[in-house]
């Protein structure tokens, strides 16, 4: 092939091997800095564009649930610090997945059309927003400078209590690395049980994945990332309703229930969950033929089962934590997709099944 | 012709009681037909009634103009084109091949909830303009719409029809878009939830203005009802929603030129929410904190994404119902 010929083909090849390769989505990871490097063609202006997105993870959380009886409810009380070489502040804190849709008292009807009546249907929308913000305002309470929220997914099925820093300039931004921001709190009558707080770091521009192209290969990519978006840090949540009237049978098999979802979330490993298990087959029977002695033995094997993983975990502490106890983030593996478990059963989980031992033990009475 | 009445028949046929005294003595052309069409086959002193009677030799034609009624504008989603027949037919219903029929559109003035009007609108595009019947009569043409929604009016003519034209209206539109209240509900301090901040002057250009740029679908309404209650409970105070979208979309050419600068706003789905309007300024670091705050906590009653807008008057620019990141639930 002449020279000429050849440097030509070259330089063609190369040419449109460059333009493919600045053509092309992608996004890829810097582990220096903790951020992703996008590269993607904008959606409104077709112009390639390359951006930074920084990770919302770098915070280092550690979190205290706390109970105390209220009018017949459950006070939960939640107080977390964020670590001095953090390098983030904690700006928002998510307890998610809790699998209860909250009934609203009075909640009225939308019944107009808004085709058909559009101002009476506004007014009726409005009349609804306006309970179900009363109903907030009477479950999740928020310390100075931070707002409080519940967020309500129908489509999952899920609940989340939602914590972030207010809008006024005089308000917190987060809590900075080596402090800690108590008076985060619940009131619900739900017994409690082990649930994730979903906490994330303030970075720059957090709306750095919108915008994105709606591809497969965007659709994809956002999901991994967000996924290493955060930090989870059991904590404890009311989810475990009390049965009305009130059947200390039916409490336990929902108490039991509960445990189970504990392996999936890394809270207790599948050896110590099947011991659990079978005590809760014994204990369930003793309690639908009132055998107190064979409930007695029964709750006492299950709290052994928590004191060999935690034997300095004395009774006073169930409700109000203890110092140097507080619960730290868990381990993900390597793609932080699902958290890992570590110990036997988690300390929360251990004080979760202590306290409604508790509860069924002293109604028992 | 003061007092004097003008009289027109279509091709083939004879004014009444032609020929009387009333009418002229001559006709003009071959039974009133001429180079540019039907003319004048005779005037009278406009006192009576007059009609026509059939007096041809040739049958009569009959041209109609078929097809959808509505289509939505362009860069809109699911916008297509619209196909159009005009059919030409002897008055038994035989179609007529070979006949020439032409084509032209145009737009009602200060239609589509454009409350300005001038030369340069956008009309609809018609392919082709002209052509002749086919063997079933026919010809078809494609209509595509402008960006801009309206009505437009579609007109076909055929010389050598008893009808001449026949027309057709398609309204332009995106369906069922449904306006914001312009009452709001108060909060708790009297002052108002919501403010439409973009009814005034001073947010248009050109001294033109829209009054009608607070429309968006079913769902976007519910959802942007809920953004605002999300707000208030933040004690951000008077929402400004300064625009979403006009009575029937397309484009929201805000400077009434019939361009940009707001490339989107076409489908209700979108609405603009002011930092800086009602009095409630938010600085540069809340806007992240509002952000997140919605994306984590509201997003589900409040599906939506937002871009800020950082040019001359920052803003947040909130897609009520396209959601792409902020919405995560526990797996």
């Amino acid at each position: 092939m002449p020279l000429k010929l050849f440097l030509r083909r070259t330089i063609l090849l190369l040419t449109m091997t460059l333009s493919v390769a600045h053509a092309q989505d992608s996004a890829i990871f810097d582990s220096q800095k903790n951020s992703w490097n996008l590269q993607y063609q904008d959606p409104e202006t077709s112009q390639w564009v390359r951006k930074t997105y920084v990770q919302q993870n770098a915070i280092l959380p550690s979190l205290r649930s706390t109970i105390q009886s209220q009018q017949n409810q459950l006070l939960y009380r939640f107080r977390i610090s964020n670590r001095a070489d953090a390098k983030q502040l904690v700006d928002t804190f998510r307890i998610w997945g809790i699998t209860s849709m909250y009934k609203i008292p009075d909640l009225p009807l939308v019944t107009a059309s808004a085709k058909l009546n559009p101002e009476l249907e506004d007014k009726q929308q409005w009349d609804q927003l306006n309970a179900k913000r009363r109903f907030e305002k009477s479950v999740v309470f928020a310390p100075k400078g931070w707002s409080a929220g519940l967020r309500v997914d129908e489509q999952a099925g899920q609940t989340s209590f939602v914590w972030s820093p207010g809008l006024k300039d005089s308000d917190p931004d987060g809590i900075p690395p080596g402090k800690a921001q108590d008076g985060f709190m619940v009131l619900r009558s739900e017994l409690p049980g082990v649930a994730r707080a979903k906490l994330t770091g303030s970075t720059d521009e957090p709306w750095g994945l919108d915008n994105l192209p709606d591809t497969p290969f965007w659709k994809q990519k956002i999901a991994e990332i967000q996924d290493r978006d955060y930090v989870l840090v059991p904590v404890l949540a009311p989810v475990i309703p009390i049965p009305t009237p009130y059947s200390a049978v039916e409490l336990t098999r929902r108490l039991q229930v509960h445990v189970q979802t504990w392996l999936k979330y890394g809270h207790v490993q599948a050896d110590v969950l099947a011991r659990l298990n079978r005590q809760f087959d014994v204990l369930i029977p003793a309690l639908e033929t009132h055998n107190k002695r064979a409930v007695r033995a029964a709750v006492e094997a299950l709290r052994k089962e928590c004191s060999d993983h935690h034997a300095d975990l004395r009774d006073e502490f169930v409700k109000v934590g203890e110092d140097n106890q507080d619960a730290l983030p868990m381990l993900r593996n390597a793609s932080q997709r699902a958290p890992t478990s570590t110990v036997g059963i988690d300390r929360v989980a251990a004080r979760a099944l202590i306290f409604n031992l508790q509860y069924v033990s002293a109604r028992l009475d | 012709m003061y007092g004097i009445w003008a009289y027109a028949c279509p091709v083939g046929y004879l004014p009444d009681a032609y020929p009387s005294e009333w009418w002229e003595t001559s006709l003009v052309g071959n039974y009133g037909v001429n180079d540019q069409g039907v003319i004048p086959l005779g005037q009278g002193d406009g006192n009576f009634a007059k009609a026509c009677y059939l007096n041809s030799p040739t049958p009569s034609l009959l041209l109609t103009l078929t097809g959808a009624s509505e289509l939505k504008p362009a860069g809109t989603t699911d916008s297509v084109n619209l196909p159009l027949i005009a059919k030409v037919v002897t008055r038994e219903g035989a179609p007529v091949s070979g006949l020439q029929v032409s084509f032209e559109a145009n737009v009602v003035a200060y239609s589509g909830g454009h409350e300005h009007h001038d030369n340069s609108r956008p009309i609809t595009n018609l392919t082709p303009l002209a052509g002749s019947t086919n063997g079933n009569g026919e010809i078809a043409i494609t209509v595509r719409a402008p960006e801009v929604a309206g009505v437009h009016t579609i007109t076909a003519t055929c010389g050598a029809c008893q009808n001449r034209i026949a027309s057709k209206e398609i309204l332009i539109k995106v369906p069922d878009l449904l306006a914001i209240s312009p009452s709001p509900p108060k909060n708790g301090d009297g002052s108002y939830a919501y403010a439409l901040t973009s009814v005034d002057r001073t947010h248009a250009g050109n001294g033109r203005f829209h009054k009608n740029q607070y429309y968006l679908t079913e769902f976007s309404r519910k959802n942007v009802r809920a953004l605002i209650d999300a707000f208030v409970a933040e004690g951000w105070g008077t929402v400004a929603l300064n625009d979403a979208s006009l009575p029937w979309g397309g484009r929201y050419d805000i400077n009434a030129n019939w361009r940009g600068p707001h490339e989107g706003h076409r489908e209700g789905r979108e609405i603009d929410i002011s930092f800086t309007r009602a009095r409630n300024p938010i600085s540069a670091v809340k806007q992240k904190t509002f952000y997140k705050k919605f994306c984590e906590e509201k997003s589900v009653q409040v599906p939506f994404s937002i871009l800020h807008h950082y040019a001359l008057h920052p803003h947040f620019h909130v897609y009520l119902e396209k959601q792409t990141s902020c919405w995560m639930t526990e797996k």
